[in-house]
């Protein structure tokens, strides 16, 4: 499953790609940033926040491992997280990137407030087990189907406790990015209040 | 023994990066030094930078480093035979000054009644025009209402109508042709009633594209008073300083002469003692007024310190404990320029609103000609509690194009990480054309608003960046090292 990180007001797709092209060494991960390939590794230096970048294909003058794996044009960086949010100081400007996790983005997008919660696919992709039948009640975490999308497979679980009200789709079926895999509908404790 | 006989033991009634200014002359000079601290300060630069911090309690923080009594309780109980009171908060307070020297206390600033007259806008305009110092003309209402317009219009256009009960820019109207002078001077009047209560107006010469530049005034108990040079301090946003420098460049040096000789006239009419700032408007025609004086040491000493060579605060202290000024005015050395700019937190994309977070580090850049004042520390909490200015980067040069070079680089050099900072933004103005040029006025923000906006970032750029973060999630590689090794097995795996 990919994860959106928003840089700029701009989100955009990083996932690894596992490919048989990866030739560079231990440390290194092939990853597709907005359908881009590139070729990473993050090097702890000496100092607090600080690391050294080696990026393939070089960006803009920036990273660079040449043809004979020869390492003299990595940069360095100051990076520290705080949660979902990454700080990054690179050739002078610092940047702001919040990771947001892709399945919750798409319920928050997506549910009305009140009510009940459908649980939406972030990306298009095809079901792959079916854990749960419609009326079954559930406890927050419990699983209620297996997706897969772009080769990664994802655990959809229940968010909060709730009782299993829509389940359109089976072991097999494909699906649209945004449509509803599963709905809730939550276990009211009190009369009229919303989810 | 310390080095200023009658000063043994300082309490500083502030916090932030002015506390752990004054610490470190203290330190220098090898006399004792206490600060109060609220709680939400505990763990900051400027407790540490004390030997005695002492808890403050208020409703709010602001609250309890304004609460006089409690501070000189404070400086009674530990023994401080000093209180020295940074920027901002009691510094100007005529009262809390008086209090301080009525519990035995030296007080290391101005007299109180230089605090009073100086502190009273209209008070000071008055004395000052008294003493044939230009200030910009105006015509108060009350003296001939039904003469009122026509002495505004003989002032010159365009004009300013405003409330002399007035502040923070509200109950001020521009006058750009005689038509509009009327509806102005309705509105100004109906404004200055609702808002303060006073339906006093008077009218004064707008300056247009104007530059603010101070002068630093020292002056002891002994009559002896000097200048430390202008500083112009024109890059604003809202009113509020960005970048200050000295010399103030475009100048010529009878034009710096004479601004400097008011200064001093200024601050020996008034009797002045201690440090402070005579302020002026200089219009683009080189005629300059006087606009107001601050009876502190401000934010921005430092420019003038680092051209001068003097150690304000030392100097504030010798005053306070009555020794002489060391040196007279033709002994001041003035040793190229330098440049100083306020790294605040604030996103200036989004019309400079306040940012917050948790300061997760803070590099300062290090290098030749160089000074980083700051009062912040990894692990500190940055909110809206507090002012938004988190650190003063300040450069040297031997010349203005060397300090503004070095001043770039500082920005880019230092890094703080956690929370939003106007760094890029504060490099950009130094990169602009205009500023290289030495072409400052205090709309200078404004006027170039769409060529300092952020610059998009390249697709590149925006890689790099966007690699760096994934590979720095903690979610995002425990999934790249949840899928097994070698990738050769396709098929079902959990992700």
């Amino acid at each position: 499953m990919g994860y959106d990180f928003e840089l700029d007001g701009l989100a955009s797709l990083v996932h690894p790609t596992f490919d048989l092209e990866s030739t560079r060494g231990l440390g290194t991960i092939a990853l597709s940033i907005d359908g881009r390939r590139v070729e990473a590794a993050l090097i702890p230096g000496s100092q607090s926040c600080e690391y050294f970048l080696d990026v393939h294909p070089d960006l803009d003058g920036i990273g660079g491992i040449d043809a004979r794996g020869e390492l003299d044009r990595r940069e360095r960086v100051f990076v520290a997280c705080d949660g979902d949010l990454v700080f990054v100081h690179l050739r002078g400007c610092t940047h702001r990137i919040e990771a947001i996790n892709a399945l919750v983005k798409a319920q928050k997008d997506a549910a009305p407030s009140g009510g009940d919660d459908a649980l939406r696919a972030p990306m298009p992709g095809v079901v792959v087990d079916v854990a749960v039948t419609v009326g079954a009640e559930v406890e927050a975490g419990a699983l209620l189907l297996t997706i897969e999308s772009m080769k990664l497979q994802t655990a959809i679980v229940a968010p909060t406790a709730g009782r299993v009200v829509e389940l359109g789709l089976s072991a097999g079926s494909s699906f649209e990015q945004g449509a509803v895999l599963v709905r809730l509908e939550g276990l009211d404790t009190e009369e009229g209040e919303p989810q | 023994m310390t080095s200023i006989p009658g000063i043994q033991k300082t309490l500083i009634a502030n916090r932030g990066e002015i506390a752990v200014r004054v610490a470190k002359t203290l330190r220098k000079l090898g006399i004792a030094s206490a600060s109060v601290v609220h709680p939400q300060d505990a763990d900051s630069p400027a407790a540490r930078a004390v030997d005695e911090p002492c808890t403050i309690e208020g409703d709010t923080p602001v609250s309890a480093y304004l609460d006089g009594n409690q501070i000189i309780a404070i400086a009674r109980r530990i023994g401080a035979d000093s209180l020295h009171p940074g920027y901002g908060f009691l510094a100007e307070n005529a009262d809390f000054a008086e209090a301080v020297m009525e519990a035995g206390i030296c007080w290391i600033g101005p007299p109180p009644a230089a605090i009073r007259l100086m502190g009273d806008k209209i008070e000071s305009r008055r004395f000052t025009a008294e003493r044939g110092i230009p200030l910009t003309p105006s015509v108060n209402e009350e003296d001939d209402p039904k003469t009122f317009a026509k002495r505004a219009i003989e002032i010159g256009l365009p004009l300013l109508i405003k409330a002399s009960a007035g502040g923070g820019g509200k109950g001020m109207q521009i006058v750009r042709s005689e038509r509009e002078l009327g509806p102005a001077i309705e509105l100004a009047r109906s404004e200055a009633e609702r808002y303060f209560a006073d339906g006093r107006i008077f009218a004064e010469r707008y300056v247009d594209q104007p530059r603010h530049v101070e002068v630093q005034i020292l002056a002891d108990g002994h009559g002896n008073v000097v200048h430390l040079g202008e500083r112009d301090c024109s890059i604003q946003r809202r009113f509020q300083k960005l970048i200050e420098e000295t010399p103030a460049p475009m100048m010529d040096d009878d034009l710096r002469s004479r601004i400097c000789s008011q200064a001093v006239e200024v601050a020996r009419a008034a009797q002045y003692q201690n440090a402070g700032t005579v302020e002026f408007v200089l219009a683009p025609n080189g005629e300059f007024y006087f606009l107001e004086m601050n009876t502190r040491l401000q934010v921005e000493h430092p420019v003038t310190e680092m051209v001068t060579g003097i150690d304000l605060v030392e100097e504030q202290l010798r005053i306070a404990a009555g020794q002489t000024l060391s040196f007279s005015q033709n002994e001041v050395r003035f040793d190229g320029v330098a440049i100083e700019c306020r790294v605040c937190a604030e996103d200036p994309d989004q019309d400079f609103r306040p940012a917050v977070g948790r300061l997760l580090l803070v590099r300062p850049a290090e290098g030749e000609g160089l000074r980083f004042d700051g009062g912040i520390a990894s692990g500190q909490e940055v909110s809206t509690a507090f002012d938004p200015m988190l650190a003063k980067v300040i450069a040297h040069g031997r010349d203005r194009e060397e300090a503004i070079r070095r001043a770039r680089r500082a920005l880019r050099e230092s890094v703080i990480l956690g929370c939003t900072t106007n760094a890029a933004f504060l490099e950009r103005i130094l990169a602009h054309p205009d500023f290289a040029a030495g072409k400052v006025e205090t709309g200078f923000i404004p006027a170039h608003a769409s060529e300092l906006g952020t610059f998009e970032l390249s697709p590149d750029r925006r890689t790099a960046i966007l690699a760096i973060a994934a590979l720095s999630n903690r979610d995002f590689l425990e999934r790249v090292r949840a899928v097994p090794e070698p990738y050769a097995s396709m098929g079902a795996w959990q992700n």
